[in-house]
């Protein structure tokens, strides 16, 4: 190791004259120490494990919401450029049945609502009136979806809060989103932004949700009060 | 030389989580650490502690080791640094810049070195011990540090805070003093 040539004076002789001494640890202290040694081994694991665990918890649900968000995009029928190209008639024929739109069959607890309370197939928060007036409609489809869309009333305070909250570039994800959910899926999400600190846009989600959703929130507290 | 990297393979195998190694590693060194950390602490129950603390400080750092030096030396290091927080706790550091007669009193007190083991048993021993006693602090440290610790005098020089020189001339100063003490009984060099 370090050079020895400096050595004042030969410490072997010492050292066994002061090995000589007696006197030793007691064996309750080599326990308690042998004893920390293996403890201090055993819990390595647990002091890594213990806050990876919780790392890949928090990543696994970001990861999870955010493909959630990615793959929502799959099923949309519309994009908003077909949203826009497309003719604007109005109200075409509020009679037609939404079955006929060929949207997702209404689910159980939906099939007693009326058309108008079914969510529209296009969100109602475009940014431009245009697009209000021309939402998605499946080709070979009535226009009748614009009825329907339209149908749904949206406060008007939700509708402002909801189109703050979200960039344009947002806007297509989230419409898409938003319908490709169940209104189960869509309060859970909702209650997500909430508990994650996302309160605004929380709110301009639950507006739009009970803008597409009337009555449901009610019904859901009267069935878990 | 090889028993020392031996230690340091022990200390390494130890850190890869071989309990059985530590037990190994600490039984070749327990007692020459407790008879160095009782020497310079100089009270049995305080002496425990530092002995606790040591070994609780070389498990706690294990995976900062490395054998860069002699295991020992790192060992004696901690060491010598528990029993200067041991000073600086019960503020007797300044007490033992000097003679210390209370320490004198209980090394002789001690059931190694009281009258009746010196007399019967081990008269070398028993005035070693006295005469250690005796040394001031940082001769007894240096001294310690080098004979029994395997430190170098720059290592001390070092692990003290002061310049090579003044190490060596306390290893010099340490070892005329045990040298008149023990008459003798001195080891020839």
């Amino acid at each position: 190791m370090e050079p020895r040539n400096e050595e004042p004076f030969d410490r072997e002789p010492w050292r066994r004259l002061l090995d000589a001494d007696s006197g030793a640890p007691t064996q309750d202290m080599d326990r308690r120490i042998l004893a920390e040694a293996r403890r201090a081994l055993t819990p390595r694991v647990a002091r890594w494990w213990l806050p990876a665990s919780l790392a890949a918890s928090v990543l696994l649900a970001v990861l999870l919401v955010q493909r959630q968000l990615a793959d929502s995009g799959a099923p949309v029928p519309v994009t908003e450029s077909d949203v826009l190209s497309a003719p604007a008639p109005i109200a075409a024929d509020d009679a037609t049945p939404a079955a006929a739109l060929e949207l997702p069959a209404p689910r159980q607890e939906e099939s007693a609502k009326p058309a108008a309370n079914l969510r529209p197939p296009l969100l109602l928060d475009l940014s431009t009136p245009e697009s209000r007036r021309a939402p998605a409609a499946p080709q070979g489809a009535s226009s009748t979806a614009d009825a329907t869309a339209t149908a749904a009333p949206a406060p008007a305070q939700a509708q402002a809060e909801a189109e703050s909250a979200v960039t344009p570039g947002m806007l297509k994800a989230k419409e898409s989103y938003a319908e490709s959910r169940t209104p189960e899926e869509w309060y859970a999400a909702i209650e997500a932004l909430r508990t994650s600190g996302r309160i605004k846009e929380a709110d301009a989600e639950l507006a739009r949700f009970k803008s597409e959703y009337p009555g449901w929130l009610e019904r859901r507290q009267q069935q878990h009060p | 030389m090889e028993e020392r990297d031996a230690d340091a393979q022990l200390m390494l195998r130890y850190v890869a989580g071989d309990a059985r190694a530590f037990e190994e590693l600490y039984e070749r060194n327990r007692t020459g650490l407790w008879r160095f950390i009782r020497r310079l602490v100089r009270d049995a129950a305080a002496t425990d502690d530092v002995f606790q603390e040591c070994w609780s400080r070389v498990i706690g750092s294990r995976e900062r080791y490395r054998p860069t030096a002699r295991f020992t030396t790192w060992l004696y290091r901690i060491a010598h640094n528990c029993c200067m927080d041991h000073w600086r706790k019960s503020g007797r550091r300044a007490a033992h810049e000097t003679t210390d007669d209370d320490a004198i009193a209980a090394a002789a007190d001690s059931p190694a070195s009281g009258p009746f083991a010196i007399a019967v048993a081990d008269e070398a021993r028993g005035r070693l011990t006295l005469a250690l006693a005796r040394l001031p602090e940082d001769q007894r440290v240096a001294f310690l540090l080098y004979a029994e610790g395997g430190l170098s005098v720059a290592e001390i020089a070092e692990q003290t805070g002061t310049g090579a020189e003044t190490a060596k001339s306390r290893l010099r100063y340490a070892v005329a003093r045990l040298k008149e003490a023990l008459g003798n009984d001195a080891p020839v060099d």
